[in-house]
């Protein structure tokens, strides 16, 4: 009983919106009897069903991005992650980082790395 | 053995496991209301998630750098490496590890007992910790001034995949001590011979070591056991 007086009161306010569902319906066939108030459930399952598939595509993106790494090995040389070491996205500052002694306010230079690539790794023997 | 880390557990915000409260009122309402648990749980893990920014270089796995130090003056204990280590940030790309990285000062900048970690994300700096509690550690002991270069030859490594040890490593950490600096690759399988023979010719030839250079394996248990031995005496972090 109380389904039924909410969707005639949802069914009154939205007649609108119904009227595309009963457009796709095709040709010949007898329109139901209770089509209105299918649709007026329809109206009232619309906001719940867009957030549902709304966190599951959310949810797709992010288990095909976790299946894409477990494919294949990501792998990088040194010399390649060096490289992207002072590209403007790599010299930004982090969101949210810490309030801590060990942690700079802005980024330091990191010049030293790219002269350990020119110059090999070094310190052979002297570990 | 008391786990000295419990109050580090409770600390992370990720660990969600417990059944949610709900209400008693009939088998449906609670139904629903565990669909809602469910559908808020992973609404609220996808959106922690970190993930690489658009045009970013993605890493195999995400890692988390953590930083501790031993407060001066006062013994190693239980509570002084739960009070201090802290978790500086997660990232999941090489630009954005470069960003922590830019930010942070050098291991070899670092006064008194100082240890910072990169932990793959979900694994915890700790003898204890799941993927841990099986595993082991190769330890280099290096003199001072080498540890700046040295670490960043073995996170850049670990980072690039260049173990080539499947889903093996857990984490590198870099100790700052008084006399000399220690640099330590963690694995999961301490029993996985072929697997740690494999980690110890890599960090050879990423760290360009010469042969002559010496490199312990140190399972965990064993460093359970020798804190339990020597409490008070020894660092119980697991940064040694």
């Amino acid at each position: 009983m109380e389904v039924t007086l909410y969707a005639r009161k949802t069914f009154q306010k939205h007649l609108e919106p119904a009227r595309p569902l009963r457009r796709c319906m095709p040709f010949g066939i007898e329109p139901k009897i209770n089509a209105a108030a299918e649709c007026a459930q329809a109206v009232i399952e619309e906001p719940y069903r867009e957030t549902t598939i709304g966190i599951e595509e959310l949810y797709q993106i992010v288990n095909l991005y976790k299946q894409t790494k477990k494919k294949g090995n990501i792998s990088y040389t040194r010399s390649f992650l060096i490289g992207l070491a002072n590209c403007p996205e790599a010299r930004k500052r982090p969101e949210f980082l810490p309030d801590h002694p060990i942690v700079l306010m802005a980024a330091r230079d990191l010049g030293h790395l790219h002269e350990m690539i020119r110059g090999g790794m070094g310190g052979k023997g002297d570990v | 053995m008391n786990n000295k880390f419990d109050a580090l557990k409770d600390d992370d915000s990720g660990d969600h496991d417990q059944d949610q409260g709900s209400p008693k009122d009939g088998e449906k309402e609670k139904t629903e209301d565990e669909d809602q648990n469910i559908k808020k749980k992973s609404l609220s893990d996808v959106l922690q998630m970190v993930l690489p920014g658009a045009g970013e270089h993605p890493l195999q796995y995400n890692y988390t750098f953590w930083y501790s130090r031993r407060t001066p003056g006062r013994p190693a204990s239980t509570q002084s490496y739960e009070q201090n280590i802290k978790q500086i940030g997660i990232f999941a790309s090489v630009e954005q590890f470069w960003r922590f990285y830019s930010h942070m000062i050098r291991p070899g900048d670092l006064t008194g007992h100082s240890d910072f970690h990169l932990f793959k994300e979900g694994i915890k700096p700790m003898w204890e910790d799941d993927a841990n509690k099986m595993g082991g550690k190769w330890i280099i002991r290096l003199r001072k001034g080498l540890a700046s270069r040295c670490w960043e030859n073995l996170i850049l490594a670990m980072l690039g995949e260049q173990f080539m040890v499947g889903e093996e490593i857990c984490g590198a950490v870099v100790s700052v001590r008084f006399q000399e600096d220690i640099i330590s690759i963690w694995n999961k399988t301490a029993g996985d011979q072929a697997t740690t023979a494999r980690i110890r010719d890599t960090l050879r030839r990423v760290l360009n070591l010469p042969p002559n250079t010496i490199m312990e394996y140190k399972t965990h248990n064993d460093s359970i056991k020798a804190w339990e031995d020597f409490h008070g005496l020894v660092n119980p972090s697991g940064g040694l």
